[in-house]
């Protein structure tokens, strides 16, 4: 520790080196406001010089004031924040979606293998991810609890043969704190898929749920759907309906992604859709993805 | 090329604009000339005499450069750092943010990656809704001769954002 920030409190380190800061700013005021650390910022700046090694002679010149600068900022981030308090800041920034995208962690959901079945791997996903266009949701209606923080990423990627076959990788994950849960991805095909107006991510993924969505129901709302973000349903009083109905033929396989939690009679759903899956599989084929055999359903279900 | 009597501009980077929308209810503190490039300028306009280190164009090529090369100890980023930093403790001094975005704004400046948050915006900011609160800068405290303005309470929506 520096012997000018010895003996004093956390508060006094800071207001003291933020006092010697700000000798170093552009200020458009006639008079700078005095600090009651005069003396000691003097003391300190003069510890840094020696710290850094400027030698006496020089007045500041530029190279030995960005030096010393560089050392103040130094040392006020580290007394400002300690790893726990960074780790804190870090995770509720992240929750927000107010996070750089390289600074989030990523991880894989299960639900992701539906994803590899259809030959999307981890690597495509990882690169939508920190290299892609990016859009972070978050609910006004249901308080933003950390299960219904969405994030959506897409990346185009150009065919080198027939352009028929260039699309853009679709990603969806949730925001827990610093950490992207991956749940799946989507090879959204631009002749498959009606893109000339989208602008966003969520674009994307309304486009291409338009296409190979199957309608469904939730809860006492008869209306059908094919796409819910971000709504809160009235639940039925009789507690034999479905909470969810999907309006699939006997046999017809889907791929759903369910993120919703249920209290207070009501269903606060994050995001509801529902992949026909063989119709998608048959594109894909098309476009000479090899499809590995499907399961009969994938639902990723939060509740 | 001549001033453009109706317009100011200030070159700031995207974390500050990103701070100060999201902690200071996007009220933003700038610093503005009445040129963009005075070097440009006829040689006698009032304008013309904004130096480098004050003259939007020659701020925003630096930083540009500084965040190409991801020169972290570029001096004008060595100084936004600071400023933060002090106006997190100072902000917080005075109650005027809590201690979670105290330290939000502390992990942002130490953490940011460079090409995303570090890189410059040009603010062009119509003059006439501001005329009645611009504070000329004393000369004294100007980089040059030229005149220099600061607006310590610009709302967002008092001007318009440009990324070349």
């Amino acid at each position: 520790m520096l012997k000018t920030l010895e003996g004093r409190n956390k508060s006094e380190i800071a207001s003291l080196l933020s006092a010697a800061a700000d000798r170093f700013l552009p200020s458009p005021d006639e008079s700078r406001e005095k600090s009651d650390f005069e003396s000691a910022v003097e003391s300190l700046l003069r510890e840094l010089r020696g710290k850094e090694k400027i030698p006496a002679d020089d007045a500041l010149s530029s190279r030995a004031r960005t030096t010393l600068l560089a050392a103040v900022v130094q040392e006020l981030r580290g007394w400002l924040l300690d790893q726990q308090r960074l780790t804190e800041a870090k995770a509720r920034l992240g929750q927000r979606g107010e996070l750089p995208p390289t600074q989030y962690r990523i991880q894989f959901e299960p639900s992701f293998g539906g994803a590899q079945r259809r030959g999307i791997t981890r690597s495509h996903a990882e690169d939508a991810l920190i290299n892609g266009q990016f859009q972070h949701l978050l609910p006004d209606i249901t308080g933003g609890g950390s299960s219904s923080a969405l994030s959506l990423y897409t990346k185009q990627h150009q065919s080198a043969g027939r352009a028929s076959d260039s699309f853009v990788l679709l990603v969806q994950a949730k925001r827990s704190n610093d950490v992207q849960l991956v749940t799946t991805a989507w090879r959204v095909y631009y002749s498959d898929n009606d893109l000339t107006n989208v602008a966003d991510p969520l674009d994307v993924l309304r486009a291409f749920v338009d296409r190979y969505g199957l309608t469904f129901t939730v809860g006492a709302d008869p209306q059908e759907r094919k796409f819910i973000l971000y709504e809160t349903i009235p639940l039925p009083k009789d507690a034999q309906t479905d909470l969810l109905k999907l309006h699939n033929k006997a046999g017809q396989k889907f791929e759903a992604s369910n993120l919703f939690r249920v209290r207070d009679g009501v269903a606060e759903v994050a995001i509801v859709y529902a992949i026909d899956i063989d119709r998608y599989a048959e594109d894909l084929r098309k476009h000479g993805v090899n499809v590995e055999p499907l399961p009969a359903n994938i639902v990723s279900v939060t509740r | 090329m001549a001033t453009s009597a109706g317009l100011l501009y200030s070159t700031n980077v995207f974390l500050k604009h990103h701070i100060q929308q999201r902690y200071r209810k996007d009220v933003h503190y700038v610093w503005c000339s009445e040129a963009f490039d005075s070097g440009a300028l006829a040689r006698y306009t009032v304008g013309a005499g904004v130096p480098p280190t004050s003259n939007p164009v020659d701020i925003y090529r630096d930083l540009k450069e500084a965040v190409r090369r991801g020169d972290s100890h570029n001096a004008k980023i060595l100084e936004q750092k600071a400023s933060f930093l002090r106006l997190a403790v100072a902000w917080l001094d005075a109650r005027e943010i809590s201690q979670d975005e105290s330290d939000e704004i502390v992990y942002l400046v130490t953490n940011a990656p460079f090409i995303t948050y570090w890189r410059p915006l040009i603010y062009v900011i119509p003059r006439g809704p501001v005329e009645g609160r611009l504070e000329r800068v004393p000369a004294a405290r100007c980089a040059g001769l030229g005149p220099e303005y600061i607006i310590r309470d610009l709302k967002g929506t008092e001007f318009d954002l440009i990324e070349p």
